[in-house]
């Protein structure tokens, strides 16, 4: 795989696949041609790089249309025969949010799986074919001195978060509650709702305790919707303006002479109507806890964490 | 070749017949359509659908005999975006929707005031990246979303091929997000 930019002058499109671009964005493809088109895709990262850059370009320019409208529409709104219908509207809303907050939370949606985590950078990036020979700044020592940086800290960012998205999307597929034996392990998650989402771990008869988010406030983490990686994806930026550089996130750690870990993850469907998150309840034993967690209308998924011979 | 490569080769050919592969790829795809679909804003509400919609095409496709992609995840990934497009032309096609959501859009825990600050200076810088396009340009993109017209609409009033206004759509788009890079508002493009 290619995980080098590559750079196409404006001169090196041709006008059909310029037209061809927008018809693809504008959903002017049938079905079959868009299939084919989605093929090439996957095969020119230059050519996806351009359709994304269209696509984004294109909603920027459509949100702003509908922000300027609905600004003109809200300024003719002040005249009173309008105010009057405003305030039935006003009315019907107030009984529509009745009903909806009397209604329960819908539910959750969730996916959650396992996977490995490693101690060094080193090691991690070694497994992710798409990281092969690149090296950032903050990550050149742990390849060796002799290797100077060869990428963008950011680039390699976003290549490591593409490479990582992939890795948990197979995960999910293909592995979601098989136990994983690992000194660190990460938590790949696929919220179909945004969500408050919670994770305990519990060592053997022991009761749990909360794992994510850490800190003093025990407040339940807000994701929206989407694929995560908890507690974060492997790499991220670290510093500002010349010294930014790379930094390795390990991922949860399998306690030493744990044998083995269960973890709990609980997930709610966000309720925008509650200004403030969920706080985990402390020093219960854990069929309270999870009698509470449901009684809150949390959704729940054990997983079992090995500790390596 | 990897052997990621081989096994995304031996799962898409093992799925053109029901089957332990076609359901391992169908969950891939749902995965990889679901994850994609929320990251490009599609609408809660309507997510699941497209994303079984995204499964649908898929599994089609490859009972029809398609050779496999190059890049399995990837091509998930832009099928989702396929079904996007299609999803947005039906919606354009449709009366226009509540002002009132589009001012006050539901509360997203990840924007606050910062990230409405920034959207406001995006806004402005793209009005003004807009008066440096050509006149070709300036008026194509006029109709498009001023005017909310389609590529064939466009054509018939500039009197030029459909095409030829999606080649000034296409060229007049990333001029404007080059403006928009130099101002440091976007970033920079990189391979997918």
């Amino acid at each position: 795989m290619n995980s080098r930019p590559e750079g196409r002058g404006e001169s090196a499109w041709s006008d059909a696949d310029r037209a061809l671009c927008v018809a693809y964005i504008d959903g002017l493809l049938d079905e079959r041609e868009q299939l084919e088109f989605e093929r090439r895709l996957s095969a020119e990262p230059a050519l996806a790089a351009r359709v994304r850059a269209l696509l984004e370009t294109d909603e920027l320019l459509r949100n702003a249309k509908a922000q300027t409208v609905a600004l003109s529409e809200r300024a003719s709104s002040r005249r009173p025969i309008v105010w009057a219908a405003s305030l039935a509207a006003a009315a019907a809303l107030l009984v529509w949010l009745g009903v909806q907050l009397v209604r329960s939370t819908p539910a959750a949606r969730f996916e959650v799986a396992l996977a490995p985590g490693f101690e060094a950078a080193r090691e991690y990036a070694a497994e992710v074919p798409q990281l092969e020979g690149l090296v950032a700044r903050g990550l050149e020592n742990l390849r060796g001195e002799a290797e100077p940086a060869n990428v963008d800290p950011q680039h390699f960012v976003e290549l490591a978060r593409e490479a990582e998205l992939d890795a948990a999307r197979r995960r999910l597929a293909q592995a979601p509650r098989e136990p994983v034996e690992a000194g660190y392990f990460v938590l790949p998650l696929n919220l179909a709702r945004a969500s408050e989402v919670l994770v305990f771990a519990a060592q053997a008869d022991r009761p749990f305790e909360l794992l994510h988010p850490s800190g003093e406030s025990r407040a339940a983490l807000r994701l929206p919707a989407g694929l995560h990686v908890l507690p974060a994806e492997r790499f991220a930026l670290a510093g500002e303006g010349a010294s930014v550089r790379v930094r390795y996130q390990r991922g949860f750690l399998t306690p030493l002479g744990v044998q083995q870990l269960q973890v709990l993850v609980a997930v709610r469907a966000q309720d925008s109507a509650d200004p403030a998150p969920f706080v985990a309840p402390q020093g219960l034993a854990s069929a309270e806890l999870r009698a509470a967690l449901e009684r809150a209308g949390f959704e729940l998924r054990e997983l079992s964490v090995r500790e390596p011979r | 070749m990897a052997s990621e490569d081989v096994e995304d080769e031996a799962l898409w050919s093992g799925a053109r017949e029901r089957g332990p592969e076609r359901e391992q790829l169908a969950q891939l795809a749902l995965l990889a359509a679901r994850s994609e679909l929320a990251r490009r804003g599609a609408p809660s509400e309507e997510l699941e659908d497209l994303a079984q919609e995204a499964v649908r095409s898929t599994l089609a496709y490859i009972a029809r005999g398609a050779p496999p992609p190059r890049d399995l995840s990837a091509f998930l990934k832009y099928r989702a975006w396929g079904v996007l497009s299609d999803f947005r032309k039906r919606q354009r096609a449709r009366p226009v929707p509540d002002s009132a959501a589009l001012l006050d859009p539901p509360s997203d825990p990840s924007r606050g005031p910062r990230e409405s600050l920034a959207r406001r200076q995006l806004l402005a810088a793209l009005a003004e990246c807009r008066t440096r396009l050509n006149d070709e340009q300036r008026s194509t993109l006029e109709l498009r979303y001023e005017a909310g017209l389609e590529g064939e609409a466009i054509a018939a009033r500039l009197g030029v091929h459909r095409n030829t206004v999606h080649v000034r759509v296409h060229r007049a788009l990333i001029a404007l997000r080059e403006c928009l890079q130099r101002k440091g508002l976007v970033e920079e493009d990189l391979s997918e």
